[in-house]
């Protein structure tokens, strides 16, 4: 193996992943990517361009009929051991997911049990990977993740139905820092909400990630907003990555007509109108 | 020209819990004019009132208080004229895979709201006008569309028939409530371009309630911003995102996304250092 640069978390290679149907689907092809530590890299592209299973395959988490067909996902620990992610199965697997990477899922807030209490879905983070952990630290640390994300910690008690939108968001982003992992992948993890709450919640992803040095793989459509906050952008079309660059460069000078196509898409707010072909009325 | 009118419109929702019985003030006192050569916009955040008063406004909610009029006419309640009102009111709904039934043709979309209003009188003529309000909204060729089910159409393609059949009876005022959220982006601008366009063509009224700012400013003439219930700000388009008076306002563009200013920013600091 080549000299590997300690600042690298992950490094995926070739990915290639299918459907296999009865019309096979190549939904994620050739994909190359590299992720450094504590970097936020997004992820765009349309509905069906594949970036959530490009996602759930660094994971792992691909169910039947999808399946890595060929290439390498790499995770660089921390502890400096690397981990081919495709070769772990079994106890491994389980050791690896949420320790080291852990995930904010689409539609998070309906992904919490409706009829289980927030500290019993949060402590059970802790009784699988940390089963020798004492009743009361665990009750402290699942306190204190709320408070992480600006939560009270008196909703310990309450059932997900009693919080509001951005708060069981909240909780499910506190449920991903449980174990302090490298690596959180968010798939989508604000497109239900409204845009104020949506500017909180993604400032408080920011400032957690300065202090706790985290990566983020970030998952949306929604172009404008993954400009603002992500280092570097991979826009998906296809199953195919069409560009990856820093983020400033793919705003101001965006190689691929898709990409092109997809900035114009989104009219600017305090400037021009992009593509909008309406005609100004004279006043 | 008509014009759509609102004055002081109030709504309260009654809740009840047990015994005791709460009361939701969805929509405060809202005062404003839709003529029919002009777009508003209606932003506000979920919960705001937006759509309860798209739904008083095409009578599926009757206002608490205050009265709603359409050319100097108050809103029937009931009977023959409520049903004139209403293909004068349309409506484009949210989610184009929910509104259109999966059981039938584009054709009987369409034709259903023309055969309602007796707008033509024999097969061929309905499959004419038909094919011509297909055309309308640039699902071409429409003769290929007209015998099509929903599900063989994309997103956009079903808020096309969508927009095709609000327009059928030919309506004055015409409300869009988030007509593009559920769809890709790449599709969103065409289909408020074509809205865009047919306001303008065909001198229609339109509503358009939204979240995104900056879609509610490029779209429209007038932008209301509803908080809590309450309209905070109404102005011209460009004076309310560039010009903000009221503080929620200000939130709000704050919140939304702009990619030019935080570059303006991240370079001006690197400038600096």
């Amino acid at each position: 193996m080549t000299t590997q640069d300690p600042n690298v978390l992950l490094t995926v290679k070739n990915l290639d992943v299918i459907y296999d149907t009865d019309t096979p689907v190549h939904a994620v092809q050739n994909a190359s990517f590299e992720l450094r530590r504590g970097e936020m890299l997004g992820l765009a592209g349309e509905s069906g361009c594949g970036k959530t299973t490009l996602a759930y395959s660094i994971n792992q988490m691909l169910k039947e009929p999808g399946k890595i067909n060929s290439g390498t996902v790499i995770f660089h620990d921390k502890s400096g051991t690397d981990i081919d992610i495709r070769k772990l199965s079994g106890k491994a697997l389980r050791e690896y997911r949420w320790e080291k990477t852990s995930m904010v899922f689409q539609g998070a807030m309906n992904s919490l049990s409706p009829v289980t209490k927030i500290e019993k879905q949060l402590a059970d983070i802790y009784k699988t990977h940390r089963p020798d952990m004492p009743k009361k630290e665990r009750h402290d640390r699942c306190a204190h993740l709320l408070e992480m994300v600006n939560v009270d910690p008196n909703r310990l008690a309450a059932y997900p139905f009693e919080l509001s939108g951005g708060m069981r968001q909240r909780v499910m982003i506190a449920m991903a820092l449980a174990l302090e992992p490298q690596l959180i992948i968010m798939d989508e993890p604000t497109t239900a909400l409204d845009v104020v709450v949506q500017r909180e919640i993604i400032e408080e992803i920011s400032e957690l990630r300065r202090e706790k040095g985290f990566s983020v793989i970030f998952i949306t459509h929604d172009l404008p907003m993954l400009l603002e906050i992500t280092d570097k952008i991979a826009v998906m079309k296809d199953g195919v990555i069409v560009e990856q660059g820093v983020s400033e460069d793919v705003y101001f000078n965006p190689q691929h007509p898709y990409t092109q196509r997809l900035l114009s898409s989104f009219p600017s707010l305090t400037g021009d109108r992009g593509s909008f072909v309406r005609v100004p009325r004279k006043k | 020209m008509s014009v759509l009118k609102l004055d002081h419109v109030k709504k309260d929702f009654k809740l009840r819990d047990g015994l005791k019985t709460t009361t939701i003030h969805a929509v405060k006192d809202a005062t404003f004019e839709l003529p029919s050569d002009k777009t508003i916009a209606l932003v506000g955040e979920s919960g705001s009132g937006k759509s309860t008063i798209a739904r008083m406004i095409t009578c599926l909610e009757t206002p608490t208080s205050g009265t709603i009029t359409l050319d100097g006419e108050p809103v029937p309640t009931h009977g023959r004229k409520l049903y004139e009102y209403r293909h004068n009111v349309q409506m484009v709904f949210q989610d184009p895979f929910a509104s259109l039934n999966p059981y039938h043709t584009i054709f009987h979309h369409i034709a259903r709201p023309l055969m309602l209003n007796h707008l033509a009188n024999s097969r061929e003529e309905y499959e004419q006008k038909v094919i011509e309000l297909l055309e309308r909204v640039e699902l071409t060729p429409a003769t290929k569309f007209m015998y099509r089910r929903p599900h063989e159409l994309s997103g956009g393609q079903r808020q096309r028939v969508a927009i095709a059949r609000a327009l059928a009876p030919q309506p004055k005022v015409l409300i869009a409530d988030e007509p593009v959220s559920m769809l890709d982006v790449s599709l969103r601008l065409g289909v408020l371009n074509l809205l865009s366009r047919i306001q303008q063509e065909e001198h229609i009224g339109m509503l358009y309630i939204t979240h995104d700012l900056a879609t509610a400013r490029h779209f429209s003439d007038e932008i209301m911003v509803m908080y809590h219930g309450d309209i905070v700000e109404h102005g011209p388009a460009d004076d309310v995102i560039l010009h903000p008076q009221q503080e929620y306002t200000k939130v709000l563009l704050a919140a939304a996304p702009d990619p030019e200013k935080h570059f303006a920013k991240v370079r001006a600091e690197r400038a600096r250092q």
